[in-house]
């Protein structure tokens, strides 16, 4: 980032190519809708190119770009909800495998039952799982990178995993 | 419980239960192709627009230049004083040589001082020749036998000292013409510090025997063969002196005191 800051284009380019996928999948798991997910993520960039003449490398530079994605994913959810309009069309809960207990899920359905009980988490929860996931944070660098402590970040992390892994038992 | 769901967010951080694997599997989506150029191309832009950053100079490169400037302006300085030192260096050591004209100033200037009685006494009671006569005579011999004989600076010397021993010079201020030549006295001025007992370069100790047994009472502690050189040349000045026992009452009176 200090090199791009001094004019090197290929620098921006090689930290771009290296988070970009992350960052991307870190909005459309939050989202729930892929133009939304686009629109804050390229806004996560343009904030990076416009901060490049005051950066100061004071943390990693990871934890640095997903504390602006944390923040637009603030200013975003605070929107009155009307605003937010979310396409269920692929994060529909799968009528059968939810209504019907006795149905062996299959894998797929499993993975489909995650990804649904995913984006039901509360955002905070479902953020704090992301940032491990995509991201890669510890509970240190969550804890940095949301404005949260440590133990507020562990707690809500370990709800997330808790109802993602029982979306994922199979009820017999 | 809360055991429990410890061990299992440990498990789970650890990547010892399925979480993690089946979050992999829903999907690894990538942003458009044509919002990543959007993105570099904004980048490009961005950095086109401004000036071209400094190049940061490393700080070796500042050390560096100090040090050729310092080493430069050392230099320029130690030139300079050895351009001054070397001017006058080069006059003060410039050795006389005798050449043709000199010569034959030389040989002028020793005709014109009065010739020396023949007969030149060595008497210690009875007036002896002055060192002008005695001088001339030394000097005329000399002129006659190396007319083209280099004199050296040593040389003077020499002969200027021979002749102030075989005047026995009395001490006082001698009358009439000039001794030396030019280059005799320069050399005796350069030369070491023997007896240079003449009219016009009588050390200023020698000015009385109280102070020139003084002076070489003190080169006996410091300097014993200069004060023997002085011891002699003070028994051809006042020969009817005991210079021993005048030295040993000098140590006398300097040990009461």
């Amino acid at each position: 980032m200090l090199a791009y800051s001094r004019g090197d284009a290929s620098a921006f380019e090689t930290l771009y190519r290296k988070h970009k996928d992350a960052l991307y999948r870190f909005f459309l798991r939050q989202c729930g809708n892929q133009a939304l997910a686009e629109e804050l993520y390229q806004e996560v960039w343009m904030r990076v190119i416009k901060a490049r003449e005051t950066y100061t490398h004071q943390a990693k530079f990871t934890t640095w770009l997903y504390h602006i994605a944390h923040n637009l994913l603030i200013d975003f959810f605070r929107k009155p909800l009307e605003q937010n309009d979310e396409d269920t069309d692929a994060e529909s809960i799968p009528a059968n495998a939810s209504n019907d207990p006795d149905v062996i899920l299959s894998a797929q359905e499993k993975i489909e039952r995650f990804r649904v009980q995913l984006k039901n988490l509360p955002r905070e929860q479902s953020e704090v799982f992301l940032l491990k996931e995509e991201a890669g944070l510890s509970l240190e660098e969550i804890a940095q990178t949301t404005g949260e402590s440590f133990e507020t970040v562990k707690s809500r992390l370990r709800y997330a995993v808790n109802k993602l892994r029982l979306s994922l038992e199979s009820d017999d | 419980m809360k055991k429990t769901d410890d061990k299992q967010l440990e498990d789970y951080l650890q990547g010892k239960d399925g979480v993690s694997p089946a979050y992999d599997q829903l999907g690894q989506e990538k942003p458009p192709a044509d919002l990543d150029e959007r993105i570099l191309l904004a980048a490009r832009r961005a950095i086109a627009g401004q000036k071209p950053a400094k190049k940061a100079i490393p700080y070796q490169a500042y050390s560096i230049a100090a040090s050729v400037c310092l080493m430069v302006l050392a230099a320029t300085l130690f030139l300079q004083n050895e351009e001054e030192l070397t001017g006058a260096d080069i006059q003060s050591r410039a050795i006389p040589v005798m050449d043709s004209i000199e010569e034959s100033a030389f040989q002028l200037e020793a005709d014109f001082i009065q010739p020396a009685p023949a007969a030149a006494e060595t008497q210690a009671a009875a007036p002896a020749p002055t060192a002008a006569q005695a001088q001339a005579e030394a000097l005329q011999l000399e002129s006659q036998e190396a007319s083209q004989r280099v004199v050296t600076e040593d040389d003077l010397a020499a002969q200027a000292l021979e002749a102030i021993e075989n005047a026995n010079v009395q001490g006082a201020a001698a009358t009439g013409l000039q001794v030396f030549s030019q280059e005799q006295v320069s050399a005796l001025d350069n030369a070491p510090q023997t007896a240079q007992t003449t009219a016009a370069a009588l050390p200023p100790y020698r000015a009385s025997a109280e102070s020139w047994l003084a002076e070489i009472q003190r080169l006996q502690a410091i300097e014993p063969a200069q004060a023997a050189e002085e011891i002699r040349v003070f028994a051809l000045e006042y020969p009817e002196m005991d210079i021993e026992a005048a030295l040993e009452a000098l140590n006398t009176a300097l040990e009461n005191n």
